[in-house]
């Protein structure tokens, strides 16, 4: 009886733990190398569902003839929209490491906006200490919200430096949820600092490098 | 009778067994998700058209609401949680948990309208201010209230087990007396304070009724308050409103389900303990667990938004 109590519990309380996302992303990431072929910035592009797309747009009362095209003003006005008031944590829904740790990425410059298909498409540039990737090392880049409110997929890598390849991983999502289950099934402290569950849905990129 | 009830039971176990031991919950949440995107897409199209003077496209909103609404319940929620435990811990007849879903559904698609109508019209907020007070402040409020309920459960059930121990008979009270059980669960244990119609008499209090609905309700669905939010800026305020009701309805199917399975799954539970005459006992005990359960993952889910 108390192993179907356990599994009742379960039942209703395991998917409680985790949050849903409202705003859906695709992302590509660019890497942008210079002169000796070193990486220094990456850049970003968010293609945001038509909904949330149209909510932005209503917000501002942009597009009023409906039609999904900006004029040029309305991309003026819009121009790094995304890319204030993030909040604590957020960081621009990107985050990189290499073998010594995590990189810092710079503040986001923004770079263009427009419409495609419906889709509001945004692009800005995180500019990174000129990093140089060393056969056998692996450069892994992120793109998630911590908070889950957006639901981030990486749809694809671009710029990769000559004789790179980029791998791109989706997120386990079964190890995500056991991972997620086990802190909401622990009375552990953290589970509240971890509640942030955005890290365990994350798509990852994968760079390396043959050397030349 | 029995049987069919205990087969339901073992039914919502294997679920249960096949959800949480072979992975079926992730791909429960990996559709539910991919389904809600579709339907957010699908949903921007119909009001796209709505907007160019398509009437006909009014229907086929209707219907993505409808769909939103049960792929959204599908996901996590806090109705279910409520409703589920709820059915499990307390004598609740199912048709009554069965409305209860249904009212608690409809009341949040009414919050939702109030608060986006009284937000945005009334007091001229934005679009963000709106969605945070739903995500943030009333998200909290209604775990807490989630919480109490549950903390109200556990407080019985400790209480019954209390009386059912021989305490409180000072208290001369109505349940002090032997009741000849007709439901034919109790009456081999010999104890005065089995599954009766006594017991479930006391759910009908349209207290715990207001407080179930109440709870699910306070916080609305974020994707009816982009709705709302929409519809009342393109001028189609009606087309949303409904929709948000629709998208009540469709929540509700998932959280209808549910109270059928936790009353089952009760019933089951009970009707195979009687046998063993440890019925009574486990009762309190069954009300006091689901009760913690409710209570403990509410108030992560309160911290967790705080």
């Amino acid at each position: 009886m108390w192993r179907g109590l356990i599994l009742i519990c379960c039942l209703v309380a395991a998917p409680m733990a985790r949050a849903h996302p409202h705003v859906f992303v695709n992302v590509t990431l660019t890497l942008e190398t210079d002169a000796e072929g070193r990486v220094d910035a990456i850049e970003v592009t968010w293609v945001y569902d038509p909904l949330f797309t149209m909510l932005v747009l209503s917000d501002r009362g942009l597009d009023p003839d409906a039609d999904l095209v900006l004029t040029e003003e309305e991309k003026a006005l819009l121009l790094g929209f995304d890319l204030e008031d993030w909040p604590e944590g957020f960081d621009g829904a990107l985050f990189a490491h290499d073998a010594e740790g995590a990189l810092e990425l710079g503040p986001a410059e923004a770079l263009s906006v427009g419409m495609r298909d419906g889709a509001l498409v945004t692009r800005h540039r995180r500019p990174v200490e000129a990093l140089e990737l060393d056969p056998g090392e692996m450069l892994r880049l992120e793109p998630y919200d911590p908070y889950y409110y957006a639901s981030l997929s990486l749809v694809g890598v671009e710029g990769l430096p000559e004789g790179c390849t980029a791998r791109i991983v989706p997120p386990d999502t079964d190890a995500a949820d056991a991972r997620v289950d086990e802190m909401g099934n622990s009375d552990d402290e953290m589970f509240f600092e971890e509640a942030k569950v955005g890290v365990h849905y994350a798509f990852a990129a994968e760079v390396t490098c043959a050397g030349s | 009778m029995r049987g069919v009830v205990t087969a339901l039971g073992l039914g919502v176990m294997a679920l249960a067994v096949w959800l949480w031991g072979f992975g079926g919950a992730s791909a429960l949440q990996a559709w539910a998700l991919d389904g809600q995107r579709e339907v957010q897409q699908a949903m921007a199209g119909y009001l796209q058209k709505l907007r160019a003077g398509e009437a006909g496209a009014l229907v086929g909103l209707w219907g993505i609401c409808f769909a939103y609404g049960f792929f959204h319940a599908a996901g996590p929620g806090h109705g279910k949680l409520l409703i589920g435990g709820y059915g499990v811990g307390r004598a609740v007849p199912v048709k009554r948990l069965v409305g209860l879903a249904l009212a608690s559904s409809l009341a949040q698609a009414a919050a939702a309208v109030l608060l986006v109508y009284a937000g945005l019209y009334a007091l001229g907020l934005g679009r963000e201010a709106v969605t945070g007070l739903a995500d943030r402040t009333l998200a909290a409020v209604s775990y807490g209230a989630t919480a109490l309920v549950g903390l109200w459960l556990v407080l019985r059930g400790a209480m019954k087990l209390w009386r059912a121990r021989g305490h409180g008979r000072g208290h001369s009270q109505a349940h002090d007396h032997t009741h000849d059980h007709g439901d034919g669960v109790c009456s081999t244990c010999g104890h005065r304070h089995g599954p009766s119609v006594e017991e479930a008499a006391n759910v009908h209090g349209w207290r715990e009724a207001a407080a179930l609905v109440g709870a699910v309700a306070i916080r609305p669905c974020t994707g009816a308050l982009f709705l709302l939010i929409l519809t009342w800026r393109f001028g189609i305020d009606l087309a949303g409103i409904a929709g948000a009701f629709i998208m009540g309805l469709g929540t509700a199917s998932v959280t209808m389900v549910v109270a059928v399975a936790a009353v089952s799954l009760r019933t089951g539970v009970l009707a195979r303990l009687a046998t063993g005459g440890a019925g009574a006992k486990a009762l309190p005990v069954i009300e006091m667990a689901a009760g913690a359960l409710i209570a403990v993952v509410s108030l992560q889910l309160v911290a967790a938004v705080l």
